[in-house]
């Protein structure tokens, strides 16, 4: 198969592409889970609300490349601000209790939120185009290439070189790092801490729902869309540890890679690939490749 | 002995009473469990069949019912998962006492439950399944009854549909999972001239679909035939038009993705000229009783661009009618031995059960995609009912 450097070429493109819609999603769990220390089961629902979100924005605005961009970024808005009443409202209120509860809500918030998907957007099944310019394919040089895998490919280091710099080359970043380390202390210096863990948990909410809204134009918008990528986003932060930033991104890199060129050599034992890598992962590091053991971090 | 009297008259006042339901249930509704996925991806499919249950189900009951009383439907979200759905199966048998099934939706979920239906000696009509293995073999028993047209039936017509598409080598793709399995093996049994060039499947429920449709555009095959359905069926024409993969190969697809609500979804991103199939297809205009029944279910959905899942539950609730109807009762036993050999006219023309198989001779629609008049949702042309 390989002999073909041509197709061997458009693989590498094809692991690199998933891996970058990959990570925009696990780069928000992984962000609520290193600041907040929950494990968010709601993320692939958040994943699902901002496609839809994006579907309804360009019913209004038409198939423009002007529409697409309002359906992102507002399906991040929108995700943004139910994320901050659930978390204002209800998920606050257990900080202090025990991880089962946390859990047990995450979860009760998939089945809640699946619910009113369904009232809302009905159970069909839709569609969201590439925006124009991004539609079609482009002369590599050795072969074309889809335009908006493309775009996906370059999207992905650009938000997490985004993020990266947010989180250590900003005051913001300190205080969420700080956080991270030590929410009594922060606390005690005057940081308003509740405001941070709110800002945390909006930015992930947002970050799952512009991933759900731009997988779009590569998959069907329809209300089991949730189920698959939350497996994959939870496979990505544990074997890149889980908190870390760099971990997800070569986490996503990995799953990518191993989806694509697995899905060749592998058949349908790619699934079960994905697990047993990150069972050896997990025996040989408890923590993931780039996540910190406990010991690390006191 | 004043204590065994009180035990023998309490017992004897349970046996009146659960005589007397008895007696008052018999003259009750008939019940009916329908068990589809109600929820996640496959909704759209349950809500579909569903919808053609309720109509038929009205249909019936405004008519009188049947031996002069009402069906009742007592529906179940099988979430297209076999552990689901026989764990609502055996709920409504125990808790409802139900003994008519329809569904469930897909070909695991109702390989599972047939085997319940076999234990509890309940009739299980499926409509929709199209798996062999649904009525072959051991699998085959009194109480199952298979309305979709099978796979190997399948896969006979679609040979006739690719030699007329000139297909000299096809490329096989889909989710590894029996109907692909089932449906290619039909295909390959009577493809005749037409070269194999490969089969690239994916796992269930993969999601991207890129290195396979690198692989195909880099196979030698003029004609490719694939098994996504729904959602995954969507995703990968998403993904694989801008690779040009419909410019440059003839594509037959089956899983019904014919369905206009396929269609409807993708829009003007549905490349023309993708062969497919379909149960029903609302713009079917050749038969008077198909009109008929699409304006009913036009009135019933509240649209007039109807869905094909819907003739599905609708025929399975005639069968039932009309067997409970011959057998003069609902015993399982004689409704299940009415189903042998029965035929009902249906929207589509009359429909038989075999009585060696239990599956019925249902037609189905093949056609070509086409966006005709300017319009952004494509249409089947050459449109062909084959029986």
């Amino acid at each position: 198969m390989f002999t073909n450097p041509t197709v061997l070429f458009i693989q590498v493109m094809n692991s690199v592409s998933l891996a970058m819609n990959l990570f925009i999603i696990a780069a928000g769990l992984t962000l609520i889970f290193g600041v907040l220390r929950i494990v968010n089961f709601a993320h692939g629902a958040f994943y699902m609300v901002g496609a839809y979100v994006a579907l309804s924005i360009l019913r209004v605005t038409g198939d423009t490349d002007l529409g697409f961009l309002l359906g992102v970024l507002g399906s991040g808005v929108v995700m943004g601000a139910i994320a901050f009443v659930v978390e204002r409202g209800l998920l606050s209120r257990l900080y202090d209790k025990e991880h089962m509860l946390q859990l047990l809500f995450t979860f009760a918030l998939v089945l809640v939120i699946k619910d009113i998907v369904k009232m809302i957007w009905g159970t069909g099944q839709y569609s969201i185009g590439a925006p124009p310019f991004l539609r079609g394919a482009v002369n590599l040089g050795i072969t074309y290439y889809p335009k908006y895998m493309l775009f996906l490919c370059a999207l992905g280091p650009i938000i997490a070189i985004a993020i990266w710099f947010f989180m250590e080359r900003t005051r913001w970043g300190r205080i969420l790092r700080a956080a991270r380390e030590d929410r009594v202390m922060l606390n005690a210096l005057g940081t308003d801490v509740k405001m941070v863990y709110s800002g945390v948990f909006v930015t992930g909410a947002a970050l799952a729902a512009m991933g759900g809204a731009l997988a779009a134009p590569r998959s069907a918008v329809d209300p089991g869309m949730d189920a698959l990528v939350i497996i994959d986003a939870f496979i990505i932060v544990i074997i890149g540890g889980l908190g870390s930033l760099l971990g997800s991104f070569v986490g996503a890199l990995i799953l990518g890679f191993l989806t694509v060129m697995g899905s060749i050599y592998l058949g349908e034992w790619v699934i079960v690939a994905s697990y047993v890598m990150m069972v050896v992962i997990l025996l040989v590091r408890p923590w993931g490749l780039f996540g910190k053991a406990d010991e690390e971090r006191h | 002995m004043i204590y065994s009297k009180a035990i023998k008259a309490g017992a004897l006042a349970l046996g009146v009473a659960v005589l007397g339901t008895t007696a008052v249930a018999e003259d009750g509704p008939i019940k009916i469990g329908v068990i589809l996925p109600m929820s996640g991806g496959g909704a759209y499919v349950g809500e579909g069949i569903n919808a053609g249950v309720e109509m038929a189900v009205k249909e019936v009951n405004d008519a009188g019912g049947v031996l002069g009383r009402p069906f009742q439907i007592l529906l179940r979200d099988e979430q297209l998962r076999p552990d689901v759905s026989t764990a609502a199966m055996r709920e409504l048998i125990t808790l409802e006492g139900v003994q008519h099934f329809i569904g469930p939706a897909t070909s695991a979920t109702s390989l599972a439950n047939s085997q319940i239906a076999r234990e509890e000696k309940v009739v299980n009509i499926s409509p929709s399944a199209k798996t062999e293995a649904l009525t072959a073999g051991d699998n085959l028993h009194d109480f199952i009854f298979q309305l979709a047209p099978t796979t190997d039936v399948d896969g006979a017509r679609t040979v006739e549909v690719l030699k007329g598409m000139d297909a000299k080598s096809v490329c096989f793709t889909g989710f590894d999972y029996a109907y692909s399995h089932d449906w290619f093996k039909a295909i390959r049994a009577n493809m005749g001239d037409i070269r194999e060039a490969g089969e690239f499947l994916v796992p269930m429920n993969a999601t991207d679909f890129s290195a396979t449709i690198t692989q195909l555009l880099s196979s030698d095959c003029d004609t490719i035939i694939g098994t996504q359905y729904g959602g995954s069926f969507i995703a990968f024409v998403k993904q694989a038009t801008p690779f040009g993969l419909f410019q440059t190969k003839k594509v037959l697809w089956g899983s019904n993705t014919g369905d206009h609500a396929v269609a409807a979804a993708l829009g003007a991103e549905l490349p023309d000229g993708l062969w497919a199939s379909a149960a029903d297809v609302w713009y079917f205009d050749g038969l008077e009783s198909h009109a008929a029944y699409q304006k009913a279910l036009a009135a019933h959905q509240g649209r007039k661009e109807t869905d094909m899942w819907p003739i599905t539950g609708y025929n399975a609730v005639k069968f039932l009618a009309a067997a409970i109807e011959a057998a003069g009762t609902t015993d399982p036993v004689a409704v299940a031995a009415a189903l042998d050999g029965l035929t009902v006219q249906t929207p589509l023309g009359e429909i038989t059960i075999d009585p060696k198989t239990n599956r019925a001779n249902s037609p189905e629609f093949y056609g070509r995609f086409e966006h005709e008049d300017g319009s952004d949702i494509a249409r089947m042309t050459d449109l062909r009912l084959v029986r």
